[in-house]
C-alpha cells in the first residue's frame, strides 16, 4: 500500500531555524543595524535607515507582555489556542502561540521558553513553527 | 489645509446595517446613494466625481454601485484603507473639492462581510502574525489584557462600553442592534477571545452610507443648512519597537496633528463617533483623543459623561458595537450621524445644541503597526 505523506512546512524560515534534534528547540533570529535598531522578524534592510541588518540569535526564553486565548479563528487553526506577545531580553517583541496545560493560569510577566509545534493545518498539511512554552514551576 | 476653499456636506443617507447575504454590493450602495443625493437637492447631473471606500468589496466597487443609477461617465476612485476606507474616501473628495478640481462630489462607504460566511474578518495570510493565528479580536484582547494589568480595570468595566452603546443604538433605526442589553447579558454571551465575549465585539454585517460634498459657494445654491468640514486627517501606522499597547499611537498622533491644524481642541467637541470595534477600544480612544488622561478613561464612562446628556457623548449612533461595522461603510456612517446630529435631526438620541463633531476610524491589523490607517474628520455648524 502506498501513501502520500502530507507536505510538512516550517513557518518563518527567514527568522527561525527549526530544531536540529527531534526534542530540541528552534532558534529565533532578529536583526540589528549599526545605529542600534533591533528588528523582529528578521529582514535584510533596516526599516528606519535602510542599512543592512546583521542577523543575530535571540535567547531561548522571554516574558509574556500580554496574551489571549482565541476561541474563534479561521478553519486551519485548532481552537482554543493561546497567543502572546513575548518580550525578549534582546529588546524585541515576538508574537507566538503559547503552549500551556491550563490557559487560565496564563499571566502577564510569566517566563516562557522557546519550543515548536504545529501552528496550523492547511490543505497541503500541517505547518510547524516556533512557539513558547510556559516554564514549569519548580 | 492651506489654500483650500470651504467644503461642506450637503446631503447624507445610509441603509440599516444588517446581514444582506442575498443582495449584491451594488444594491446595498444604490439605496444609500439615492437617499443622499435626494437629501442634498443636487440634480444627479451635477455630481462630478465619486469616491467609494471599501476594504473587501472587490474590483470596481464604485462602478458596480453607480452604473445602474446612471452615475458613471465621471471619475470614480475606489479607496481601500481597511476600516478607514470610507473616511479616507471622504478626505479625497474634500481635497479635490477644496482645491477646485470639482464643485460637487459623492462619497460612498460600503461593505458586505456576509460574503465571507461569518467568523473573524479574513486578513492577509502572508502577514507574519496572521500566519500564526492572529485575528483582530485577539489583537484588541491583548491590548485589553495589558490595559487591565496596568490600570486595574476589569472585564465588567469594559462591558459597560457595550451596555452604553447598545442603549444608544436602540434609538437608531439604522443600527444593526436596536435592543438594550444588561451587563449580565454582555458577560454571559459566548467567549470569543479572552476576555472578550461576543458582545464585547462589533458584529459581522453589511451596510452602505453616502454623503454629498460641495464647495461652500455651490452648497449655498442647494441648502440653507450645510455642515462644514473643518478638518480631515489621514495617516498610516509606524514601526515602534516595544510599543506601549495601552496607548494607541496612531490615534494619539492623528488627533494631535488634527487639533493643531484645525485650531479645534478636545474641549471644543460636542460629540465624537469613534472606532469602538471592541470595548477596550472606546476606553483607549477617550484617552487618545484627549477626552481623558491615559489610564483614566473608565472614569468618564462610569460618570455617564460619554452617554447622551453627558459632557461629551461618544457614539450616539450606537457605535461599531451596536450600529455594526461593515468596514468601509462605518467611516461614512459616522459622518451621517454627525451630519444629522449637527442639524438637529437625530430624534430620540439628539444631543442638544451639538455644533462640533469629531469622527474617528482606524484601519486594519498588520504586524508591527498600531493600525494600518487612521482617519479623522471634524464637522461643524
Amino acid at each position: 500500500m502506498t501513501t502520500t505523506a502530507p507536505t510538512e512546512t516550517w513557518f518563518g524560515a527567514h527568522t527561525a531555524d527549526p530544531p536540529s534534534e527531534p526534542d530540541g528547540a528552534p532558534t529565533l533570529f532578529a536583526g540589528r543595524c549599526p545605529a542600534g535598531h533591533h528588528v523582529f522578524p528578521y529582514q535584510d534592510m533596516c526599516p528606519h535607515d535602510w542599512e543592512p541588518l546583521e542577523r543575530f540569535k535571540l535567547s531561548d526564553h522571554g516574558t509574556i507582555h500580554s496574551y489571549t486565548i482565541i476561541h474563534t479563528a479561521p478553519k486551519n487553526f485548532a481552537v482554543p489556542y493561546a497567543v502572546a506577545y513575548v518580550d525578549m531580553p534582546e529588546r524585541v517583541r515576538c508574537f507566538a502561540q503559547i503552549v500551556v496545560d491550563d490557559p487560565a493560569t496564563l499571566r502577564i510577566g510569566q517566563s516562557v521558553t522557546l519550543t515548536s509545534g504545529v501552528i496550523r493545518t492547511d490543505a497541503a498539511g500541517p505547518v510547524h513553527g516556533y512557539k513558547f512554552r510556559v516554564e514549569e514551576k519548580a | 489645509m492651506h489654500g483650500m476653499r470651504g467644503v461642506d456636506i450637503i446631503g447624507a443617507g445610509m441603509i440599516r446595517f444588517a446581514k444582506y447575504p442575498n443582495k449584491t454590493l451594488g444594491e446595498l450602495g444604490q439605496e444609500a446613494v439615492v437617499t443622499a443625493v435626494r437629501d442634498s437637492g443636487v440634480p444627479k447631473s451635477r455630481i462630478q466625481a465619486a469616491y467609494c471606500g471599501t476594504a473587501t468589496g472587490g474590483m470596481l466597487a464604485g462602478q458596480r454601485i453607480l452604473r445602474d443609477i446612471g452615475l458613471t461617465g465621471i471619475p470614480i476612485v475606489n479607496v481601500d484603507n481597511a476600516c478607514s476606507s470610507g473616511s479616507a474616501a471622504l478626505r479625497e473628495a474634500v481635497i479635490a473639492v477644496g482645491f477646485g478640481v470639482y464643485d460637487v462630489a459623492l462619497v460612498i462607504g460600503v461593505e458586505q462581510l456576509t460574503r465571507f460566511g461569518g467568523g473573524t474578518i479574513p486578513l492577509e495570510t502572508e502577514d507574519f502574525e496572521v500566519a500564526q493565528g492572529m485575528v483582530m479580536p485577539a489583537l484588541y484582547a491583548m491590548r485589553a489584557r495589558r490595559y487591565m494589568h496596568d490600570f486595574g480595570i476589569s472585564a465588567d468595566d469594559l462591558a459597560l462600553v457595550s451596555v452604553k452603546n447598545r442603549k444608544m443604538g436602540a434609538s437608531n433605526p439604522k443600527a444593526q442592534f436596536q435592543k438594550v442589553v444588561t451587563l449580565e447579558e454582555v458577560q454571559g454571551s459566548r467567549m470569543i477571545t479572552d476576555p472578550f465575549t461576543l458582545m464585547h465585539c462589533c458584529p459581522t454585517g453589511d451596510g452602505a452610507a453616502a454623503v454629498i460634498v460641495a464647495s461652500s459657494d455651490v452648497a449655498r445654491q442647494f441648502t440653507t443648512t450645510p455642515v462644514h468640514v473643518s478638518g480631515t486627517h489621514l495617516t498610516s501606522g509606524v514601526l515602534i519597537n516595544e510599543r506601549d499597547m495601552t496607548s494607541p499611537e496612531i490615534t494619539v498622533r492623528s488627533a494631535k496633528e488634527l487639533y493643531e491644524e484645525s485650531g479645534i481642541g478636545p474641549e471644543d467637541l460636542d460629540m465624537c463617533e469613534v472606532h469602538d470595534a471592541f470595548t477596550i477600544a472606546e476606553i483607549m480612544y477617550y484617552e487618545a483623543l484627549g477626552l481623558a488622561k491615559h489610564g483614566e478613561g473608565i472614569e468618564l464612562l462610569r460618570a455617564g459623561e460619554t452617554a447622551i446628556g453627558g459632557k461629551i457623548p461618544v457614539n450616539p449612533s450606537g457605535g461599531l458595537l451596536s450600529r455594526g461595522h461593515p468596514l468601509g461603510a462605518s467611516g461614512v456612517a459616522q459622518l451621517v450621524e454627525a451630519y444629522e446630529q449637527l442639524l438637529g435631526r437625530s430624534g430620540a438620541r439628539q444631543i442638544d445644541g451639538a455644533k462640533v463633531a469629531l469622527t474617528h476610524v482606524t484601519g486594519g491589523g498588520i504586524t508591527g503597526l498600531d493600525h494600518g490607517a487612521c482617519s479623522l474628520t471634524l464637522l461643524t455648524v
